[in-house]
């Protein structure tokens, strides 16, 4: 089952095209009555599939398209043209800004499920959605939260957890795997194929680590993290990167193509300081930002209230203290795998729920 | 089953002087070709118009619900179908000579099946037809500034006042029917 956005300015074509690909085909479907809502909805639930009209009145299909295609969350998406317009001018177009695909109505049922599943079987690059957690003050439980968070993900499709970090990431070892293998080998060139480099957990999570110690060759340049992250997203269907303290080219790269970018502050005056300034660096993509307070000491949590007022933005969690933590580190398994229902894992369940809907 | 949400609107392609029109025709009470041939009526309406201009087909300048385009000013139509573009009393018989023939239009350069009751003429032809418009079958059009561009359409209607040119490429008679 495929999740499949239609937009089409026309409601009985809507209608027609839910029946065919919901109820006979069996896939998800969204359906949208303009390209500007159709825009919104493909940004927000990153369908596999989008079919688009062509004439409608707030915004061409052909616009539709190339903003699709422009968007690094959504350019590996298939895309079918499906219009009126059915003259050679308008399948040049079609193709030239950037659809996978064209068809012209009115169309043969099968016809339309045979270029879904064409599509879907080997036609789409696969892209999984990038979420990376980050926050530029050490010590408020970054990789804590992306290695828990990456674990409850991985319960609902293949997930990947991506430690990035420069200077001898941990997420490996809180998960309890040794980090034999890691992205310096890519790095390096040593080992260019990805699925080779992946950790596994038995709880079925894939770790992609980072280098044991800092590489001598240095950090990933700007091209080569964004090919990397290409190439990682076609292995799983959620990436959860804990970013390393650093906003630069790079980190902006990987906020550019994330779904959603999880920042994550403490409560004492210089987390809130860095929060804040954080905040106000990412002010182009507030829409995709959630803010997760995380108490990683042994104290009382903070009212969400109070927090929301200082940080002047919503929470979208407020985890409390969770001491199971330490014990689960220890062993070196995820809490989410050990104590599923703990304050910090519902905490966290409570952000991926807000992620999917 | 097939995507349409009636079977009674065809999807239709008009061209003006300068533009390009893609609408609806609703053909519930009177078909297309019907409505352009009606020498008693002088326009016509087509729901969910799309403009682009000539030289830019694939861009959408404006979107109307409903417009209303004045015939005498449109050079060329095109539907998908035959049938479509075929007045009622020539839904089934369009005549026994076939005429291969390119006619020349502002923008346009049109090739197409014109079917005849009686052997076509050339020299006469422009000066006896009756009706302001003539049908093509099959018929290709293509754009004069930049040839790359051509329209297909199952059925050609054409406004014989815009026509600057008519060229006979083969006659055919293609017997009783």
């Amino acid at each position: 089952m495929a999740h499949i956005l239609i937009i089409d300015d026309n409601y009985d074509m809507l209608s027609l095209l839910e029946m065919i690909l919901h109820r006979q085909a069996k896939h998800q479907v969204t359906l949208c009555q303009g390209g500007h809502e159709g825009l919104e909805k493909a940004f927000k639930e990153l369908p596999d599939i989008a079919i688009v009209d062509v004439m409608m009145p707030d915004l061409s299909g052909y616009d539709v398209v190339k903003q699709l295609r422009e968007d690094p969350r959504t350019q590996h998406m298939g895309i079918i043209i499906l219009t009126a317009r059915g003259q050679p001018i308008d399948k040049q177009t079609a193709i030239a800004v950037g659809a996978d695909s064209y068809m012209t109505k009115p169309v043969h049922m099968k016809e339309l499920t045979d270029e879904v599943n064409r599509l879907l079987k080997g036609g789409i690059k696969k892209a999984g959605s990038v979420i990376p957690l980050f926050s530029l003050r050490g010590g408020v439980g970054t990789t804590t939260l992306a290695v828990n968070m990456a674990s409850l993900f991985s319960q609902i499709g293949s997930t990947i957890l991506l430690d990035l970090s420069p200077n001898s990431g941990h997420c490996a070892l809180f998960a309890g795997i040794r980090p034999k293998t890691h992205w310096g080998h890519y790095l390096e060139g040593t080992e260019t194929d990805l699925e080779k480099l992946l950790l596994t957990h038995s709880s079925g999570l894939k770790i992609m680590a980072a280098p044991p110690v800092p590489m001598q060759s240095g950090w990933f340049m700007d091209e080569q993290l964004n090919r990397f992250m290409e190439d990682l997203r076609g292995y799983a269907r959620f990436v959860i990167v804990d970013t390393p303290p650093l906003l630069g080219q790079a980190t902006d790269n990987i906020f550019k193509i994330a779904q959603h970018i999880i920042i994550i502050s403490g409560n004492d005056p210089a987390a809130i300081q860095t929060t804040l300034a954080t905040l106000k660096a990412l002010s182009k993509e507030l829409d995709r930002v959630l803010l997760i307070h995380n108490t990683a000491q042994p104290m009382a949590q903070p009212p969400t209230e109070a927090l929301q007022r200082i940080l002047k933005a919503r929470l979208t969690a407020n985890i409390p203290y969770d001491k199971l933590q330490v014990a689960a580190l220890r062993k070196g398994v995820p809490l989410a795998v050990a104590q599923p229902d703990s304050p910090m894992i519902t905490g966290l369940k409570a952000v991926i729920k807000t992620i999917l809907s | 089953m097939q995507t349409s949400s009636s079977p009674d609107t065809i999807q239709v392609e008009f061209f003006t002087y300068g533009y390009r029109i893609s609408g609806v025709f609703d053909a519930q009470r009177r078909l297309l070709a019907d409505v352009v041939y009606d020498p008693t009526t002088s326009y016509l309406i087509v729901n969910d118009a799309y403009l682009s201009p000539i030289g830019q087909p694939m861009t959408i300048s404006a979107s109307y619900t409903k417009a209303q385009i004045a015939k005498d000013k449109v050079s060329l139509i095109l539907t998908m179908n035959l049938r479509d573009g075929l007045r009622s009393d020539r839904q089934y018989y369009r005549g026994s000579y076939k005429a291969e023939v390119v006619i020349t239009l502002p923008f346009f350069e049109v090739t197409g099946q014109l079917f005849t009751s009686s052997p076509f003429k050339l020299e006469s032809f422009l000066s006896i037809q009756a009706g302001a418009f003539i049908n093509l079958s099959e018929a290709t059009a293509r754009s004069t500034f930049d040839p790359d561009v051509t329209y297909h359409g199952g059925a050609a209607i054409i406004n014989t006042s815009h026509i600057s040119c008519i060229g006979l490429k083969r006659n055919h008679y293609r017997g009783a029917k």
